[in-house]
This record gives structure tokens, C-alpha cells and sequence, in this order.
């Protein structure tokens, strides 16, 4: 009778991917996102959807009536990628357009987290996105974190 | 060719590829230029728009350039790049490095390198990302230095601005007017084509009309005419050419119509040069001639001519040509095999308005008919002339036209006595009203009469004209002549007179003949017949007494006497007839003869108690005569009187002479002829008693044969006779005549015969 063994061996097989499979996407996890802005805007909490709506070209002003200085990163930026795809739902390179209009939806473009944080904490109106741990590194007081973006 | 036939052959579809290709060029032409100016002014008003904007970014920048503020620049971007072409706005500092990056798509780094193009710019650019865009730049300078003229050291600027435009959008748009303008393009050739070809068609449907009017005209027929439809050129030009081939039609002459009329001659039309070639030539001409029109176009006239019969040559010719014209001259055409033709020929000559010489135009007409029936004509006339039989000719009433030799010599009227004159004054005496009448009946009903009459002539003789009436009718089937052929008749009558009496006699003669051999017969067998049954019945039985036999015998030796005379009676006869009868004549003493048969005669008569007495024996008359003959005559005469005689009677016989002739009667106081045979008693077996015994005997050939002697001797035997009275026969002899050997035959004797009866 040589069964006893065999299960025995197949169980362990099983353990063994169940690990990997397990380990894998917890190394593969990157940093979360933060969506910032200036340390002056009244709100301390955004919806997904309402930041959605912002990059999408929805929604123009904030609600004390300023314009919504809308902040990107490069298209080769993880940030953006993470950011278009968990956020906006879309890929990096999608334009949008301000709704009912062929007017494309611009926004100021950096090439740093460290430019975004800097640009951010100097406009009032802007709202950006970066890294949580380069945000945490920085320590910068002139920025206000109203959403994490989780990045599983 | 298709195509090119399509273009040649009709004028509407010349005129609509004309249209179409003017309004074709047109259109692209308008379409093109249209096209252009519109770019072209939004290629202007884009680029304008382009500086404008970057003109106004650099100048609106220039604070927050100085005062280094990144938001009142975002917020102004923000603002001036909500043109719906704007896909970006780049600010750059003064070190050219890139400061804020303004934009809706992607940019590479290659595309946000600081172009170094001066301080205001503009260019058109492919990104890296296949955006076709304009680029407008600008330096932001401080306007608080002043602006230096010297060109060498100029003024730093505090950055440089640049908008990227959209161009896709433009080009979107030119796209857009592309189309649109091409679609209506496109519309305005259909409907304007489409109109065009409606209108083409109203106004030029006259034309096919017009031109199958005008092929009709042109091949003659003036009759055509084209509707009219409309009332602008086109319909004005119908109506004129249908009042032009109207006045054609009733004032002029078309050159078909000529054709046709020279065709349709059946004289021969030959037009000449005034050199003498030959021009034209009808049809009737050249068929009579046996040439083709090629064979003779532009030949010298002459070779239609017989060589030595040529009016063109010579005097005739020029006097024609000095006159104008030769009328009506008999020559000869000469045909293509040799042949020549009589003709009527006339010329004239053709002058045109200046009046010099354009052509002769010869007619002529065939003669060859006319020759020959004028031959005929020539021919039967002659015929007419030389007939045997007269021929006059007379008109419908009956007056004479013609007549020909025959007819005198037939009358005896000539022509000039008879010609005009009415056939019922010619010979009206002669013909009874009814025949005349039959006579003009028939042939005024058109049919042939034909008959005898007898006609004087001149010279007052009758004669018998066998005559022939034939009615002749004119073209129109009327009678206008009759034509009369007679012939003399009256030989040709009196020979047939003659055939028909002899006929007559013949006939006669014949059944006289028939009747005699049936009695002679009848007289021969009779006594045969009792002589045959005496011996039979005598025969017969017992022996008879002798006497008995003797008295048969007796009686057959009288009967065979009486066959023997009768046979002797018949022989003679015959022999008369056929000549073989000779007459033994010589100079005879009539008295010793008569003497001699008185006394014969006395021995037959005294068994009838009969006297015979003779009277002027007394003077001798000497005649020339056969004395057996003469007895034998007389001997006739002399018997019938016995036998005819009454019983107890008398018969005288009496010679007498009166006139040198001898005259012999012998009389009886007997039973008479009656009237009714006395022409008959001479006919051979003639009885006139044929119902009497037969002891009377006698076969009725007595007195045929003394007529027969008698006629012998040139005499003749008349018989007067009363009934019941007596029969007186005379018997006449001529005493001067020789008396020659008769040599009678049948016609003669009969003949002569016939005149006696």
C-alpha cells in the first residue's frame, strides 16, 4: 500500500503553490497613491468618483468657486498609470474632453512627485497625485492628503 | 467611334457635351477656387488666431513671469487655452529650460525642446504622437526696459511662451468644406444639367423635324413639311421652311421634277456642248442607242450620225446655230451596233442670260414604227388597188370615199363619178325598199351582210353582184365606214341555171327510166307467165284431145310473136340509143309505101270489121328515108289506131305536101287520148289505157319509136286527139333535107326529148 505517501507528498505540493501564490502579489504591491492638495482647501476628503469627475473634465471649479488646477504626471509615470487605472479607469494616454466640447481637458504636467508636491503646495486650486511614501519622505506642511489610493 | 459617332451625328448631343463640358469647368473651376479662398482665409484666420494668442500669453505672462507666479500662470493658461484647438501651452524660462507644462495630450521630451527660433515664431509640426499641430511662440519681454535700437545687445527676455494648436480640427474642417462644397458642386451639374437637357430638347425638337424635312426636299419631294411647336427661332425657321417648300412646290419647278419629266420621254433627249460633245442624254436614248451614259458623256456628237447623214456638219449646222433652231427634219441615228434608226430630228439652241451659247438640245423621235406602218399602210393600199374584186368604201351615211379600178370596170362608173356620192342615188331603182333596209339594219347593228343583187350599170346592162359589207369602227368602237367588195356574178349565175336545169332533166329523165323498166319488165314476164301456165294446165292430166293441144300451141306461138315484137321494139330502142342503128337511106316514094301498109293494115283491121282507107296517094312525093324504117313507122301509127280504134270504125291515111314539107296523118274514130296524157303518149311504155283487157296488147313503145324515126328522118309526130271522138296523128317530113345517119346518144336524145315535152 503505497497511497498514505502519495497524499501525503501531493499536500505538500499544494502548500507550497499556495504560498507562492500568496507571496507574490504582496512583493508585486507598490506604494499607495495620494491624492494632495493645497494646505488652504477647505475640504479634508474627496470621493474617488468626485476626483474622477475633476480629471474627466466634469467638474471645473471647486465648491468656494475656484478653478480646479488639475496637476499630471508624464504618461510613463507608474503614478499616472496606477492613478488613470484605479481612479479614472482608463489608460495613461486617454484624453479626455471637457464634457460636450471638443476642448481637451488640460492639465499642468510634472515630471516628479517631488515637482507635483512642490507645485501643489504652491497653488491654492491644484489638486495632484503622488506617491505615498516619496509624500511621507518629504514631509512637506503645505499639502493636505484628502484621499489614499490604495495600490493592491 | 461609338463616341465620335454620337458627337457627329446629332446636334443635341453636340451642343449638351459642349454644356457639359463648359459647365463641368465651371463648376470645378468655381468649386477649386471657392475651396482655396476658404482655406486659405482659415489657414489665415488660424494662424492669426495662433499669434494673436501667443502674442497674448507672452504680453498677459509678463507679470507672473516677474513675479515668478506659477498660479496666476496656470490660471491664465487655464483661461486662454479653452479654445477648442489648443492642446497645449509651454512656458519656458529664461535659462529656455521648460517651466509649466500646459497640455491635454501627451508630450514627449523631444517635442518640449525649446525650438530656438527667435523671439516671435511660428511653425507646423508632427508631435511624436502623430498630433499635427501649428506651434506659435513668443519671447515675454519686459516692457519697463525700453526697447533698445541697437540690434546688437538686445534685451533678455524673462521666458518664452509657446501654444501648440490643433490642426486636425482645421483640416477637419476643410474636410468638411471639401464635401460640401463637392456635393454641391455636384447637385448644381445634375440640376442644371438635368435642366439644361430639358430645355436643349424643347427648343431643338424642330430640328429633326427640320432635317428629315429637309432630306425629303433635298431628294424632291416638296411636300414635306415640319410642325411647328414653338414660336422662337427654331419655330420661326419651321414656318419658313414650310412656306418655302410651299412656294416651291407652286412656283418653281424642282430639278427632280425636270429629271423625271426627261426620264419619263419617250422621245430621245440629247444635249450637246456648243463644241459639239455630247452633255446629257436620256434614258429613251440610250436605250433605242444601245450606249451606256458614260460611253457617250463629253463624245463627239457625230458618232451618233451616220457618216454621210450628218446635220451637225456643214451649213445645216450653222444655220441652226444663226436661227436658234431646226425644226422637224427626217435623218438617221446611228446605234451603238451599227444599226441606224429614222428619225424625226429638231434642235434649238440654248442661250443663257448673257446671251451666249450654253447647248443645243436635240429631240428626236423614232421613226422605225411610223416607216413601217407607212409601208403597210403603202402596201394594203396597193393590195386594195390591184384587187379582182371591186372595193368601195363609204361613210357612216352611206356616201362613197373610195373605189378602187376593179369597181369601175365592174359599174362601169369611174371614181371621180361615183366618189361623194350617196350609195342610194347609185342604185336605188334596182333594190326594193325591204332589202335595202335588211341590208342598212345589218350592218348599222355593226355585223357583216352579205348578199346578191343585181345592179345596172352604167351603160344600162343588168349584172349580179355578189356584195360584202364590213362595218369599220373608229378608236372609240363607233362605225365611221363601211367597206363594200363586190363581185360579178352573172356567168357564174347563169352557168349554175343551167347546171340546175340539166340537173332537173336528169332527175326527170331517170325516173322515166326506172318507170319504163318496170313495165318493160312487167310487159315481158306477162306473156312468159300465160305461156307457162298454158302448157301446164294443157300438160296437166288425161290425154286431151288434139284440137285441145293445138289451140295451146296455138296461143304460145301468139304470145311468143307478141315477145318477139316486144323484144325487137326494146332492141331497137336500145340500139337508137347507143347509136348502133343504122339507117339504110336512100330516095323512097311515099305513096307505094303508104299503099303497103293500107294494105297491112287492112289484113289487122278486118278482124274488128274496120275500114282503112287511103286519100292523096295520087301525087308521088320522093323523101330520103330508110323504107323499112318508114314502114315500120307508120306501121306504129297505123296499129294503134286499130287497136285503139272503135269497132266497126274507120282509119284514113293521107299524104299531103304544104311547104316542102310531106305531111302523113293518120286518123281514127276511136276512143281518143284523154287531155291529160296526150303530152305523155310518146314516153316509152306510156299506156294511156292501162286499165283495159290485155287482148288490146301492146307495151307503149310503139310511138317512142316512131318518134325516134321520124326525128331520123329530121320529122316530127304531133298527136290531136278528142276523147271518145278520135286520135288524129300527123307525122312531118321535110323534103329538101338530106337525110343523114342518126348517131344519137343519151343526152341528145334526151335532150331532145325534153324540148319536145
Amino acid at each position: 500500500m503505497t497511497r498514505p505517501s502519495s497524499t501525503r507528498s501531493r499536500r505538500l505540493e499544494a502548500l507550497a503553490v499556495a504560498l507562492f501564490l500568496w507571496s507574490f502579489p504582496t512583493l508585486a504591491q507598490a506604494d499607495p497613491l495620494a491624492v494632495i492638495v493645497h494646505k488652504s482647501n477647505p475640504n479634508t476628503s474627496l470621493s474617488t468618483t468626485a476626483i474622477a469627475s475633476m480629471y474627466r473634465g466634469e467638474t471645473l471649479h471647486w465648491s468656494a468657486g475656484d478653478r480646479i488646477k488639475l496637476v499630471n504626471r508624464e504618461i510613463a509615470a507608474e503614478e499616472r498609470k496606477t492613478f488613470y487605472l484605479r481612479v479614472l479607469n482608463a489608460k495613461p494616454d486617454q484624453v479626455f474632453y471637457r464634457q460636450g466640447t471638443p476642448v481637451p481637458v488640460q492639465s499642468v504636467i510634472e515630471r516628479s512627485d517631488e515637482a507635483v508636491v512642490r507645485f501643489v503646495g504652491t497653488i491654492e486650486g491644484a489638486i495632484g497625485y503622488v506617491s505615498l511614501s516619496t509624500l511621507k519622505e518629504m514631509n512637506d506642511s503645505q499639502i493636505r492628503i484628502i484621499l489614499i489610493v490604495d495600490n493592491p | 467611334m461609338l463616341i465620335h459617332n454620337w458627337f457627329t451625328q446629332s446636334l443635341t448631343h453636340k451642343l449638351m457635351a459642349l454644356f457639359f463640358a463648359v459647365f463641368f469647368c465651371a463648376v470645378c473651376g468655381l468649386t477649386y477656387f471657392a475651396y482655396t479662398s476658404s482655406r486659405n482665409a482659415m489657414f489665415q484666420e488660424f494662424k492669426i488666431r495662433g499669434r494673436t494668442l501667443a502674442k497674448a500669453i507672452a504680453s498677459q505672462s509678463r507679470t507672473d513671469y516677474q513675479e515668478q507666479d506659477v498660479e496666476g500662470l496656470t490660471s491664465l493658461f487655464q483661461s486662454l487655452g479653452e479654445g477648442e484647438d489648443v492642446v497645449a501651452i509651454l512656458a519656458y524660462l529664461p535659462s529656455k529650460v521648460l517651466w509649466i507644462e500646459f497640455s491635454g495630450i501627451q508630450l514627449t521630451p523631444e517635442d518640449l525642446t525649446f525650438p530656438e527660433l527667435g523671439d516671435v515664431w511660428e511653425r507646423d509640426l508632427v508631435l511624436t504622437e502623430g498630433y499635427r499641430i501649428s506651434a506659435f511662440g513668443g519671447a515675454v519681454t519686459d516692457a519697463s526696459i525700453p526697447a533698445r535700437r541697437d540690434s546688437s545687445v538686445s534685451a533678455q527676455p524673462l521666458g518664452w511662451v509657446r501654444i501648440f494648436l490643433d490642426r486636425s480640427a482645421l483640416e477637419q474642417r476643410l474636410n468638411e468644406l471639401i464635401h460640401q462644397t463637392l456635393v454641391t458642386s455636384m447637385l448644381t451639374l445634375l440640376f442644371g444639367g438635368g435642366l439644361f437637357i430639358f430645355l436643349l430638347r424643347q427648343s431643338l425638337q424642330v430640328i429633326a423635324p427640320l432635317t428629315d424635312a429637309t432630306k425629303k426636299v433635298a431628294e424632291g419631294d416638296l411636300h414635306a413639311t415640319v410642325p411647328v411647336s414653338s414660336r422662337d427661332e427654331l419655330g420661326e425657321l419651321a414656318k419658313c421652311f414650310n412656306s418655302m417648300t410651299e412656294q416651291l412646290l407652286h412656283t418653281t419647278v424642282s430639278k427632280n421634277y425636270v429629271d423625271n419629266v426627261i426620264r419619263s420621254m419617250t422621245d430621245l433627249l440629247i444635249v450637246l456642248n456648243p463644241d459639239g460633245t455630247i452633255r446629257s442624254v436620256n434614258h429613251a436614248a440610250l436605250t433605242l442607242l444601245g450606249y451606256e451614259e458614260q460611253e457617250l458623256l463629253d463624245q463627239d456628237a457625230t458618232l451618233l450620225f451616220p457618216p454621210h447623214d450628218n446635220p451637225l456638219g456643214g451649213e445645216t449646222y450653222q444655220n441652226m446655230l444663226r436661227q436658234g433652231s431646226i425644226h422637224q427634219m427626217a435623218t438617221t441615228y446611228l446605234a451603238k451596233d451599227g444599226r441606224t434608226f429614222p428619225i424625226f430630228w429638231s434642235a434649238a439652241v440654248m442661250r443663257g442670260e448673257a446671251g451666249h451659247i450654253e447647248g443645243i438640245a436635240c429631240v428626236a423621235k423614232d421613226m422605225t414604227v411610223l416607216k413601217q406602218e407607212e409601208e403597210q399602210i403603202r402596201l394594203q393600199g396597193t393590195a386594195l388597188e390591184s384587187a379582182a374584186n371591186a372595193v368601195m368604201i363609204m361613210n357612216r351615211i352611206g356616201r362613197i370615199t373610195w373605189v378602187n379600178p376593179s369597181f369601175t370596170s365592174l359599174t362601169g362608173y369611174a371614181s371621180e363619178d361615183v366618189i361623194g356620192q350617196n350609195i342610194r342615188n347609185l342604185n336605188a331603182e334596182q333594190r326594193d325598199q325591204p332589202f335595202y333596209q335588211n341590208q342598212w339594219q345589218t350592218i348599222m347593228r355593226g355585223k357583216v351582210w352579205h348578199g346578191e343583187s343585181t345592179n345596172r350599170k352604167k351603160d344600162g346592162t343588168l349584172y349580179t353582184e355578189e356584195e360584202t359589207i364590213t362595218p369599220v369602227r373608229d378608236r372609240n368602237g363607233e362605225i365611221s365606214h363601211f367597206v363594200s367588195i363586190k363581185q360579178d356574178v352573172t356567168k357564174r349565175k347563169q352557168a349554175v341555171q343551167t347546171i340546175q336545169d340539166a340537173h332537173q332533166k336528169l332527175k326527170a329523165l331517170d325516173q322515166l327510166r326506172s318507170q319504163f323498166f318496170a313495165d318493160i319488165s312487167h310487159e315481158l314476164r306477162t306473156p312468159l307467165t300465160v305461156i307457162r301456165g298454158e302448157a301446164e294446165v294443157t300438160l296437166r292430166g288425161k290425154d286431151k284431145p288434139i284440137s285441145e293441144y293445138r289451140n295451146t300451141l296455138e296461143r304460145i306461138v301468139q304470145l311468143s310473136s307478141q315477145m318477139n315484137k316486144l323484144v325487137g321494139d326494146i332492141l331497137f330502142l336500145a340500139r337508137s340509143e347507143s347509136g348502133t342503128l343504122q339507117m339504110d337511106l336512100k330516095p323512097t316514094p311515099l305513096a307505094p309505101l303508104l299503099e303497103d301498109v293500107r294494105r297491112e293494115t287492112n289484113i289487122l283491121a278486118q278482124s274488128r270489121n274496120m275500114a282503112v282507107t287511103c286519100e292523096g296517094l295520087s301525087h308521088d312525093v320522093l323523101m330520103q328515108g330508110d323504107t323499112e324504117r318508114l314502114k315500120q313507122l307508120f306501121m306504129i301509127l297505123t296499129d294503134n289506131a286499130v287497136k285503139y280504134g272503135r269497132k266497126d270504125g274507120m282509119i284514113v291515111i293521107r299524104l299531103e305536101t304544104m311547104d316542102r314539107e310531106a305531111h302523113i296523118t293518120v286518123a281514127d274514130n276511136g276512143l281518143g287520148i284523154p287531155e291529160t296524157d296526150l303530152p305523155h303518149v310518146v314516153k316509152r311504155a306510156y299506156r294511156v289505157w292501162r286499165g283495159r283487157p290485155s287482148a288490146v296488147g301492146g307495151a307503149g313503145l310503139g310511138l317512142p319509136i316512131a318518134k325516134w324515126i321520124a326525128e331520123a328522118h329530121h320529122g316530127t309526130i304531133s298527136i290531136a286527139s278528142i276523147l271518145h271522138r278520135g286520135t288524129t296523128v300527123t307525122v312531118r317530113f321535110p323534103l329538101d333535107r338530106p337525110v343523114t345517119s342518126q348517131s344519137g346518144n343519151e343526152a341528145d336524145w334526151a335532150s331532145r326529148t325534153s324540148q319536145r315535152t
